[in-house]
């Protein structure tokens, strides 16, 4: 790893010169963007740009190779950089052998919550779980299991919100508390997806990469501005990030 | 925060049917050892506990790996805990279930360990096998398996009198056994522990590492008809698949192995087997008498299907109706 610029405190995340390998793969490469503090970006890429690894890095599972990665001027892997990030992985899988309220208590006593209890029951009812408290996690349904795995997201009420796929299985009325959800509340946050309406939505701004490198940065707007008027976004996306003219 | 994430642990690998049923196979172990009773001194256990030793010493380093489920990649890995902690919590899981296994080995054995040092050796063994198994990953393939083969085949040693084996305390040397396997443990236990609060969080995929997701050879059905292409998917090829579960991690695995070589390889298995028996056969404790014609009956018959129930674990997850719809359809009558 490369000696560390000074934190000048203006980022939430901030990426320099990021590479990446699984063996022969090269999952990232030289990838380089930063996200002010209280941004709303969305992380944008095709099959394999390297997304999901993005976001194992920031989270301090995986190390860079070269580079360097800081969370709020921290280091992915340190505990305060986590005690900072909440992450929703995509397809996550809490506990089977917990109950629904179990898994939320758990993991808010080891994350150190406050008022344990209280954050539990505030989100079983804000998802609308609470009839699930003490289902068996193993037999819930996936929009049931989605809707815990947020809760266990953001049950710290994290500074940095990494969302993969963060509506995926989940109906239109739910989504749609979801979103207001995430819009109340504070902090950076970071949304991977392969859909741009949830992109739009949840987000005000764009990272663009394809295989594992920077592509584009801006807001949503100037994106649509790509493109001609009656264009779908979708399709200046697409363009973009096949390097179609 | 260790004791509770220790608690935490426990309890999302560990599920309350699954500590019943650990209790009732004590019980039942310990009810059937006082009503049956093998008596001090039988060689059996010298035989049983070197063969088992043996085998799991080369299967945790042949195949273990660091037990962790997916929720344990999508939660516990993300949350602000020392590397420490979590290194003593996950090698304190891994270390029940091999504690387990052991107990389940050897607890009708009990009555007959004709010393407490006996004891000593078993805890020992869990915790070399645990370690083992974490250590594995780390290490390429090209080592692992000679290293396996290495230490089973020293384990094997003491059947020979040798005092300075993991398992010599089975055979009569108490004191060298133990010492070897205290010793043993100790190593592995801190190499493991150096290893998980090293290791990158997100490799600790599961119980097996991961391999290459290419096929070497590839089977081609360019220019077959519907039915030859079914043929010769089925007959041309097998699929080894395995569905392992230890503990709550479970792990599917699956490997593509040409035909020809698992009737190679088994045919192999059931002559040395069969030549095994002719020239001598097992100890005496395991055979009332050397009769070469169950010898070669059990030979093929166990080897051939071996191979047969493990190629229909394919069939679980591939409904052989499915393949019915890529027949051709049946001639019209002309009516």
């Amino acid at each position: 790893m490369s000696s560390a610029p000074s934190w000048d405190g203006k980022n939430g995340i901030e990426l320099e010169h990021i590479s990446k390998s699984y063996g022969a793969v090269q999952a990232l490469n030289d990838l380089t963007f930063e996200i002010p503090v209280g941004g709303r970006f969305a992380l944008l890429g095709p099959n394999g740009a390297g997304k999901s690894t993005t976001l194992k890095l920031l989270i301090g599972s995986l190390r860079a190779d070269t580079g360097f990665i800081k969370i709020l001027g921290s280091d992915p892997y340190s505990r305060e950089s986590k005690a900072n990030v909440g992450y929703l992985p995509e397809d996550a899988l809490p506990y089977r052998m917990l109950s629904v309220r179990e898994n939320m208590e758990y993991i808010a006593a080891l994350r150190g919550v406050d008022d344990i209890r209280g954050r539990t029951d505030y989100l079983l009812d804000e998802l609308e779980l609470r009839q699930y408290e003490k289902a068996n996690v193993g037999r819930l349904s996936r929009g049931n299991t989605q809707k815990l795995a947020i809760a266990l997201s953001i049950i710290h009420s994290p500074k940095v919100l990494l969302l993969d796929e963060p509506l995926n299985y989940l109906d239109i009325p739910t989504q749609e508390k979801v979103i207001a959800m995430l819009d109340r509340m504070e902090g950076t946050h970071l949304v991977s997806t392969h859909i741009m309406a949830i992109a739009n939505r949840l987000t005000d701004s764009v990272v663009m990469i394809s295989k594992g490198m920077f592509l584009w940065e801006g807001t949503i707007e100037e994106l649509r501005k790509k493109g001609s008027p009656e264009e779908p976004i979708e399709k200046v996306v697409a363009r973009m990030m096949t390097g179609a003219a | 925060m260790l004791l509770n994430l220790i608690k935490f642990i426990f309890r999302t690998r560990f599920s309350r049917p699954f500590l019943v049923l650990i209790a009732i196979i004590i019980a039942y172990q310990l009810g059937i050892s006082s009503v049956v009773p093998i008596q001090q001194g039988n060689t059996i256990l010298g035989y049983y506990g070197t063969a088992i030793f043996a085998f799991f010493f080369a299967m945790s380093l042949a195949t273990g790996g660091v037990m962790v489920m997916k929720s344990d990649r999508d939660y516990l890995f993300t949350l602000p805990l020392s590397p420490r902690d979590l290194a003593i919590s996950i090698f304190f899981s891994q270390f029940i279930a091999f504690g387990v296994s052991i107990m389940f080995m050897f607890l009708y054995l009990a009555p007959t360990l004709s010393s407490p040092l006996l004891i000593i050796d078993l805890a020992a063994s869990a915790l070399a096998f645990t370690s083992l198994g974490i250590i594995a990953p780390a290490l390429p393939t090209r080592v692992r398996i000679p290293l396996a083969a290495v230490l089973a085949g020293w384990t094997l040693l003491s059947l020979g009198g040798f005092p300075f084996t993991p398992a010599s305390a089975f055979n009569g040397n108490v004191y060298g056994g133990t010492l070897t396997l205290v010793a043993l443990a100790a190593v592995t236990t801190t190499a493991a522990f150096r290893s998980l609060e090293h290791i990158e969080l997100e490799m600790m995929r599961s119980l097996v590492r991961s391999t290459s997701t290419d096929y070497k050879s590839q089977m081609s059905y360019a220019g077959k008809s519907p039915i030859g292409a079914i043929y010769s998917m089925n007959l041309s090829s097998m699929t080894l698949a395995g569905r392992m579960n230890m503990a709550g991690t479970s792990r599917y695995v699956s490997r593509r192995v040409k035909t020809k070589t698992v009737i190679a390889v088994t045919s192999a298995a059931a002559v040395a087997y069969f030549a095994f028996i002719v020239l001598g056969g097992p100890p005496q404790p395991f055979v009332a008498g050397t009769n070469t014609l169950p010898a070669a009956i059990i030979a093929t018959v166990l080897l051939t299907f071996l191979s047969f129930f493990f190629s229909q674990s394919a069939i679980t997850n591939e409904r052989l109706w499915l393949s019915l719809t890529s027949l051709p359809p049946p001639p019209t009558s002309g009516t």
